[in-house]
């Protein structure tokens, strides 16, 4: 035997030893970082085992350490937590699936953290939810163990397949119904005859539509001969004509408001000013000495009527 | 104690000597006493064999200094195989087991599947396995050629106890290393399982670790060593015994070797079945 053999027999023992008590402590520990212990309590079917995960908000946090039967119904619960992590205050915890085929991990859900400061830069306001989940309070944290209160637990496999049932009965119940108002009670040919009678109406509509459309046509081929049918060169020289006319009409309103202006004013004068017109129309006076004057004119040219050699004289050499 | 001790065949009066009526009926009856009496003797011999081990286990100045060198031959010589064959079976495990996952199952659930499987029956079972053959098929090959060229026989002559000698530091050695080997084994099937679906496959090493540590009780690696302390045990002792009757001759060597894998790879079995029988119910986590 030699010595080197002791050596080489010792460092495999050893090396066999440590990874088999270390390598045991790592997985039954759940690694080495160290942990303080936290309790909750499930009711019974929860189908927890140890090693399952505790999630924090989605992260995992750590894991179910012991789960133990409690003869008054509830299964107790040691979670083993993370140093690193806290549990904030308000916090409850659940158990929830994980997949579809029975998988179980504990889910803590936290408080809800406070409403940002308005304007705070680089903080997005966050509309509140209407939940009833408490607000945390700033660096209030559950304390090492501590019990964490149980939430309003998350449907199991079982009681969703309750609901998948009773869905389906609805549904079966269903398809009855439409099975006795389809073909029991002729429901089917009725579809049909509907069907067929919108088919009719289909094909009259279309042939009304057919004749309208040649009706259409028939009106535009007219329409096109008659534009086909007129001189485009006396067109033009009719609108040009036109356009002359218009100008002219436009130059003679023109004119006609100027002069329309023009009297506008000598209306004016006439009424407003000291002229010989104006005060003939507006001074009565004028007037009366007019119908005087006028009166001795009557009189005058009867008087010379009457009289006419008084007045006018005529000699012939 | 010397062959003769153990003999096979005994002498009885030929069946052809009997009147011709009887001689079916006497052949029946005596093919069923040989049969009997043969698995009786066996069971004797082995018992017998067994005395003669705690008896010589009161010689620890014999067997002691010689312990050392068949740890070193059945424990650390035999790591390169038993590694081997631990690496492939995490490995190729574990990359199977990921595409035998079908929707809706999480990923960890592979490294849940490696572990049992590893720990609780690859890990003991093939590492036994494994050094029946090479182990085992040695220890037989050496008992069994000092039996043919009478080198007991030289020993007992020198007043050495060939029990204490030669089966008590390979009986030792079986009973501490191979749970040794089997803790190395679980350790580096696990290790390459991770490392294949790690680097081969969409599984994380979060998810490996996080099945590593499902449903784990520490009774599951104290389990594999029981196992793995009755196979080493089983194989130091079945393979001594058979080197130990080896018939005269190279061929009898070559028998005996042949007949120790097959018999310690068959125990190996059956213990692992009995284990499983009488243990499995307390794995429950």
């Amino acid at each position: 035997m030699k010595r080197r053999d002791e050596v080489i027999v010792g460092v495999f023992v050893t090396v066999a030893i440590v990874v088999g008590v270390v390598g045991t402590l790592w997985l039954a520990r759940r690694g080495f970082s160290k942990s303080y212990p936290m309790y909750a309590q499930f009711d019974w079917g929860n189908n927890l085992k140890t090693g399952q995960p505790v999630e924090l908000a989605g992260v995992q946090i750590g894991s179910v350490d012991q789960v133990t039967l409690n003869p008054a119904g509830y299964l107790d619960v040691t979670m083993e937590i993370e140093k690193q992590w806290k549990i904030p205050e308000g916090t409850s915890a659940t158990v929830q699936n994980e997949g579809f085929f029975g998988d179980k991990s504990i889910a803590l859900h936290p408080c809800r953290r406070p409403q940002p400061t308005v304007g705070a830069e680089g903080v997005v306001p966050v509309t509140p939810g209407q939940d009833s989940t408490p607000v945390c309070r700033p660096n209030a944290f559950l304390p090492a163990g501590d019990t964490i209160p149980t939430g309003k637990p998350a449907p199991s496999m079982d009681q969703l397949l309750t609901r998948v049932d009773s869905m389906s009965g609805q549904l079966s119940l269903i398809v009855h119904s439409l099975q006795v108002e389809l073909v029991q009670k002729n429901g089917v040919q009725d579809i049909h005859k509907t069907i067929e009678s919108t088919n009719a109406l289909l094909l009259e509509l279309h042939k009304v539509a057919a004749q309208q459309s040649e009706a259409l046509t028939m009106t535009l081929a007219s329409i096109r001969r008659s534009a086909a049918a007129l001189d485009s060169a006396a067109l033009d020289t009719t609108v040009h004509n036109v356009a002359a006319t218009t100008r002219n009409l436009q130059a003679m309103t023109a004119e006609l408001q100027r002069t329309s202006s023009r009297l506008d004013s000598v209306v004016a004068q006439v009424q407003h000013g000291d002229g010989t017109v104006s005060k003939m129309l507006n001074d009565p006076g004028v007037y009366n000495e007019l119908r005087t004057l006028l009166a001795r004119m009557d009189s005058l040219t009867a008087d010379v009527k009457a009289n006419p050699k008084k007045y006018f004289n005529v000699k012939v050499f | 104690m010397s062959a003769s001790v153990y003999p096979r065949h005994g002498g009885h009066r030929p069946t052809d000597s009997f009147p011709i009526p009887q001689r079916a009926a006497i052949k029946f009856f005596r093919t069923v006493a040989q049969v009997t009496i043969g698995i009786f003797l066996e069971i004797g011999w082995r018992v017998h064999f067994l005395r003669e081990i705690m008896r010589a286990m009161s010689e620890p100045r014999t067997w002691l200094p010689l312990t050392i060198k068949q740890m070193k031959n059945i424990g650390v010589d035999s790591l390169p195989l038993a590694g081997i064959v631990a690496a492939f079976i995490g490995a190729v495990t574990a990359y199977q087991t990921v595409y035998q996952l079908f929707p809706g199952v999480q990923l960890s659930a592979v490294g849940w599947i490696v572990r049992q499987s590893v720990v609780l029956e690859l890990g003991p079972l093939l590492t036994a396995l494994v050094l029946a053959g090479r182990v085992g098929a040695r220890m037989t090959a050496e008992i069994g050629t000092m039996r043919v060229t009478e080198q007991i026989d030289a020993l007992e002559t020198l007043a050495y106890d060939p029990i204490a000698y030669l089966v008590m530091p390979r009986t030792i050695a079986g009973l501490t290393m191979v749970p040794m080997l089997t803790i190395l084994s679980i350790a580096i099937g696990i290790v390459f399982g991770g490392l294949t679906v790690i680097v081969a496959t969409k599984v994380r090493m979060t998810d490996y670790t996080t099945g590593l540590r499902l449903t784990f009780i520490p009774f599951q690696v104290y389990y594999a060593l029981i196992k793995a302390t009755l196979f080493g045990t089983s194989i130091a002792l079945i393979c001594s015994y058979e080197g130990y009757v080896t018939e005269t001759g190279a061929e009898g060597v070559g028998r005996s070797t042949a007949r120790a894998v097959v018999i310690s790879s068959v125990v190996i079995l059956l213990l692992d079945a009995l284990t499983a029988l009488y243990l499995a119910p307390a794995l429950a986590p």
